[in-house]
């Protein structure tokens, strides 16, 4: 299942084995992407047969996952790459891990959603999908800049996780509300307390991504202490988060 | 007002404040009375007890600009050196300087072992003796039985010092060779591709010795092995057509080259 190609290739050292990953990387992103648009799809609308495409979907990305582990150690192991190139094998090998997460999260999403049904007609949907379509814009973008470099998109990317923080706030004082305001909600809301709390999980791994490609870029990393904005820990009340 | 001896003094230190011990000042070589440019003007500083590795493709000047430091270059007709070469503040090249003593304080191991048709134990005695560095027999079976401790071939051949170190394996010669050059008590020790004939775990035991020796000298090795300088070297120097295109800490070298040719030859796309 090794996709190791290019050995005694007249390519320099290792660039057959990058391009290979590369591509891997691509359809797995391609993947993540479809998965988390579907989830998406059915946050908007409850859409049973959609969210069971994306659970069952989900070996596909943990295949690929392990295809890019294994061309990984054989790349190393057999072109040995230096320099930039060594840099790109390892921020690939580290982003195919979130990209995984981020499917196990979509999945897991969706296997909510399909608990939830149309009780989520009961919940702050508006808020939920503005949630969902920012994290998926953020690794859209951080899908383009695995093809072109851009440091600067790169910032703002790790700059949109305390947008993703500060939304997930007000979905969860809004779960919080409902759920005070008719207990016969808990249940459902508990289930989408967990949802909400994926999908800024997925912006959690976005920003993991674009960290590996500014390594990549630059060889060196960014400063760990980024200022936090995820209140939710700490909230006992719905209008906590607006303090 | 500082004297010459304290200039020289401060001058001693690296950018990071380490000792070093071999200071080289804008080194030319010309080959063929100046037909051939060589090495274009090198500056260097080389650290105390490190391990630099020179790397590069073949002919790019790696292995003349090492044999410029014990002044083997002087045995090649119409080569000349210009620049400045010193070791602890002397200049090596000083006419005064006698070029014996200096291959004393330099030690050398080549690409492909070297041990004279020899017995082992002569094999290593012999600096010592024409260098006048053991005062009686005992003093000399002293020197030789610790410099092949130290070279990591002790265990090996202690029982059969009177044999011939022809005999012996290559990795076997090879560090024979390298306890040779410890013998003479160097201060320096220039390898050229000192592993190139050996097979991987002759390789290995090598390698293992050149982390050892690093705490006793100063160790300058040219080598067409990437891995080998990234594994053995605290510093390495990419060489390309004569010119030092970048000098630094070897991880940051191999890991995040600061030149586009570096990156280059360490990718393979030349060399």
């Amino acid at each position: 299942m090794a996709d190791v190609v290019g050995v005694g290739t007249d390519l320099p050292i290792g660039e057959s084995n990058l391009a290979n990953l590369r591509s891997l990387t691509g359809r797995m992103l391609g993947h993540v992407e479809e998965q988390l648009h579907l989830v998406g799809m059915c946050i908007e609308r409850d859409d049973p047969d959609l969210s069971q495409q994306v659970i069952t979907s989900d070996f596909q990305v943990d295949q690929l996952e392990e295809r890019i582990l294994l061309s990984t150690v054989s790349t190393l192991a057999l072109r040995q790459p230096l320099g930039r190139n060594l840099r790109e094998v390892v921020g690939i090998l580290r982003s195919a891990t979130d990209l995984e997460r981020i499917g196990d999260l979509s999945k897991n999403t969706a296997k909510r959603l399909l608990t939830i049904g149309p009780m989520m007609d009961q919940l702050p949907r508006p808020a939920m999908v503005q949630l969902h379509h920012y994290v998926a814009d953020q690794l859209q973008i951080v899908g383009d800049l695995m093809a072109v470099e851009d440091p600067e998109t790169i910032q703002g990317v790790l700059r949109a996780d305390d947008r993703i923080d500060e939304l997930h706030n007000s979905v969860f004082g809004e779960l919080m509300a409902v759920m005070k305001n008719d207990q016969a909600l808990i249940a459902v809301g508990i289930q989408a307390l967990f949802m909400t709390k994926n999908l800024e999980r997925i912006g959690d791994h976005v920003t993991n991504i674009a960290e590996n490609l500014y390594y990549i870029h630059a060889g060196d990393v960014l400063p760990t202490d980024r200022p936090k904005s995820d209140v939710t820990s700490f909230m006992l009340d719905e209008k906590e988060h607006t303090s | 007002m500082s004297s010459i001896a304290d200039i020289a003094k401060s001058s001693q230190l690296d950018v990071d404040g380490h000792d070093v011990k071999v200071e080289c000042r804008d080194v030319h070589v010309y080959y063929g009375n100046g037909a051939a440019h060589a090495i274009k003007g090198i500056d260097m500083n080389i650290r105390e007890k490190a391990v630099t590795s020179f790397i590069g493709p073949s002919g790019c000047g790696k292995s003349t600009f090492l044999r410029c430091i014990n002044r083997m270059n002087d045995t090649i007709d119409g080569c000349e050196v210009t620049g400045n070469i010193s070791i602890d503040g002397e200049n090596v090249y000083d006419k005064t300087l006698d070029v014996v003593q200096l291959r004393r304080r330099i030690g050398m191991v080549f690409q492909k072992p070297n041990p004279f048709p020899k017995s082992i134990f002569d094999n290593i005695a012999y600096g010592p003796r024409i260098h006048g560095l053991a005062n009686s027999k005992d003093e000399l079976t002293e020197i030789v039985e610790s410099s092949l401790k130290r070279a990591g071939i002790w265990n090996e051949v202690k029982d059969r010092l009177d044999a011939s170190g022809t005999g012996l394996s290559g990795g076997q010669q090879q560090r024979l060779c390298i306890a040779r050059a410890i013998a003479a008590d160097p201060e320096v020790i220039l390898m050229d591709e000192p592993c190139s004939a050996l097979d991987p775990i002759a390789t290995g035991i090598v390698e293992e010795l050149i982390e050892e020796l690093r705490e006793k000298y100063c160790i300058i090795i040219v080598t067409h092995s990437m891995q080998q300088a990234a594994r053995v070297s605290q510093k390495t120097g990419f060489f390309h057509l004569g010119d030092l295109i970048e000098f630094g800490d070897t991880e940051q070298i191999f890991t995040n080259p600061v030149e586009q040719k570096t990156q280059d030859y360490i990718s393979g796309r030349y060399g």
